[in-house]
């Protein structure tokens, strides 16, 4: 196998790239996840009290409960931002942590829908968290990315903690009910708004992580925001509402998402990239404790389950049910929605995260938590969940 | 999987009580849409294999069409 192999030994960092899959491989060391929240938007919506999405058509709303997992979802009033949500999710998990926020070497953002065209989100928490408590020497950096955006976030900040910080917080918010039209039956009802915080530290005591990372550029229109940036800025032409054959609307400005392509793209890659990243660590689907896949919604989750022949009750699927899809946050919303209980004073776990949507772009790692401190999600302003 | 079964196997995926043929037209069925185009592509990879884009899918007419696609027919 050695003959496969380039390696470049980077520090204690390796990328391998193996020549025979063309992938570009990570295994970082001395990486761990501390501590995990997520904050939901304040407005519960439960898809029963919603029929016209499908045209009142009562079969037809029972038969997406019942394959696609539709049920609930939390949305947040027109003023709230991703920077909002994510400033309760970050001070709620420091609290918790009991550390003090200036310990922060840097603050990575990863959202769709930033509070601003520029400076991305992570300026914006800096000027804000706890009043501007933040240092000048907190490193803040933004990655414009949705549903395989925790992957590459924890990636990112495993590279900043190998290059000499200590700790580092990953965000993942997003309102993406502010982005789709509300007349848009196929996306509206599914997405959700929130925000989860994760702290990440330099730990001697931890074991590898793996990493894979995968893009497909050439797929990018099957979900994006087609105008209202700088390739198509926004004008009368791109606020017009246009009716698809599904008879579901929306202007040029609005979320966009192709189903088909996506679960697509879903059902044939992400076995592929689930069974490399398991090659890769050198690991038996015995050697993890859990899958955590993206919470594209229960259909979805659950093919991939059945796909990759994991025990159901090590991965997942209900946080879609419970919460909507919160792209960059579902791995979170799963974590911290359905193993919370497990999670804490837990032990040591190792568990596989996999994450795919726009880009299109997909990654997954395996890592080994130890006793993660894990917040059951709440809605902002600290309302509990009914 | 023998025809029988896999007429029940698609009536299934159409979410229909109408009695299917071979020589059912795909595009009388109201069942015939997104949704069981998707679970169809789950159906064709699952149990015989087969990969289908959406243009395959789109371009098929009948159930016979879908069974040639399986390579039961």
């Amino acid at each position: 196998m050695k003959n496969f192999y380039d390696t470049i030994n980077l520090k204690n960092i390796r990328f391998l790239r193996i020549e025979r899959l063309k992938l570009v491989c990570s295994v970082i060391k001395n990486i761990r996840i501390k501590g995990m929240s997520l904050v939901l938007g304040e407005n519960k919506k439960t898809i029963d009290d919603e029929p016209s999405y499908y045209n009142n058509d009562i079969k037809r709303l029972e038969i997406m409960k019942n394959t696609i997992g539709t049920k609930d979802r939390y949305i947040s009033n027109s003023e709230t931002t991703s920077l909002d949500l994510a400033q309760e999710a970050a001070e709620i998990l420091i609290n918790k942590l009991n550390i003090d926020a200036k310990t922060i070497d840097a603050v990575i953002f990863v959202t769709q829908t930033p509070d601003y065209r520029y400076p991305g989100n992570a300026y914006v928490f800096h000027k804000c968290f706890g009043g501007g408590i933040l240092e000048k020497e907190t490193a803040a950096l933004d990655l414009t990315l949705g549903c395989s955006g925790f992957v590459y976030g924890f990636y990112q900040a495993s590279l900043m903690i190998n290059s000499g910080l200590k700790r580092v917080l990953l965000l993942c918010a997003d309102t993406l009910s502010k982005s789709v039209h509300p007349k848009d039956k196929a996306a509206a009802p599914i997405l959700g708004d929130s925000a989860s915080a994760s702290i990440i530290e330099f730990d001697e005591t931890a074991s590898d992580t793996y990493f894979i990372l995968k893009s497909d550029g050439k797929r990018l229109e099957s979900i994006y925001c087609p105008a209202g940036a700088f390739r198509m800025p926004s004008s009368d032409e791109t606020k017009k509402e246009i009716e698809d054959s599904d008879g579901n609307i929306r202007t040029l400005e609005n979320f966009y998402m192709n189903g088909f392509e996506v679960f697509s793209f879903t059902f044939y890659e992400q076995p592929k990239l689930f069974n490399e990243i398991l090659d890769f660590a050198k690991c038996s689907r015995e050697d993890i404790d859990y899958f955590v896949f993206h919470q594209a919604n229960e259909y979805i989750v659950k093919n991939i389950i059945k796909n990759v022949k994991v025990p159901p009750e090590k991965s997942p699927s209900k946080a879609f049910s419970m919460f909507g899809n919160l792209n960059s946050s579902s791995i979170p919303s799963a974590i911290c929605g359905e193993l919370a209980d497990e999670l804490n004073n837990g032990g040591k776990k190792k568990i596989l995260l996999q994450g795919f949507g726009t880009g299109l772009s997909w990654g997954a790692c395996i890592t080994e938590i130890n006793n993660l401190v894990c917040i059951k999600p709440q809605c902002y302003k600290g309302v509990k969940i009914e | 999987m023998n025809n029988e079964e896999f007429i029940s196997e698609i009536s299934e995926i159409l979410q229909t009580d109408e009695k299917l043929t071979f020589e059912t037209e795909l595009e009388t069925l109201d069942g015939w849409d997104s949704l069981a185009r998707i679970t169809l592509m789950v159906f064709l990879q699952n149990n015989f294999d087969k990969q289908v884009t959406l243009t395959e899918l789109n371009a098929l007419k009948t159930i016979e069409d879908i069974a040639k696609k399986a390579g039961i027919c």
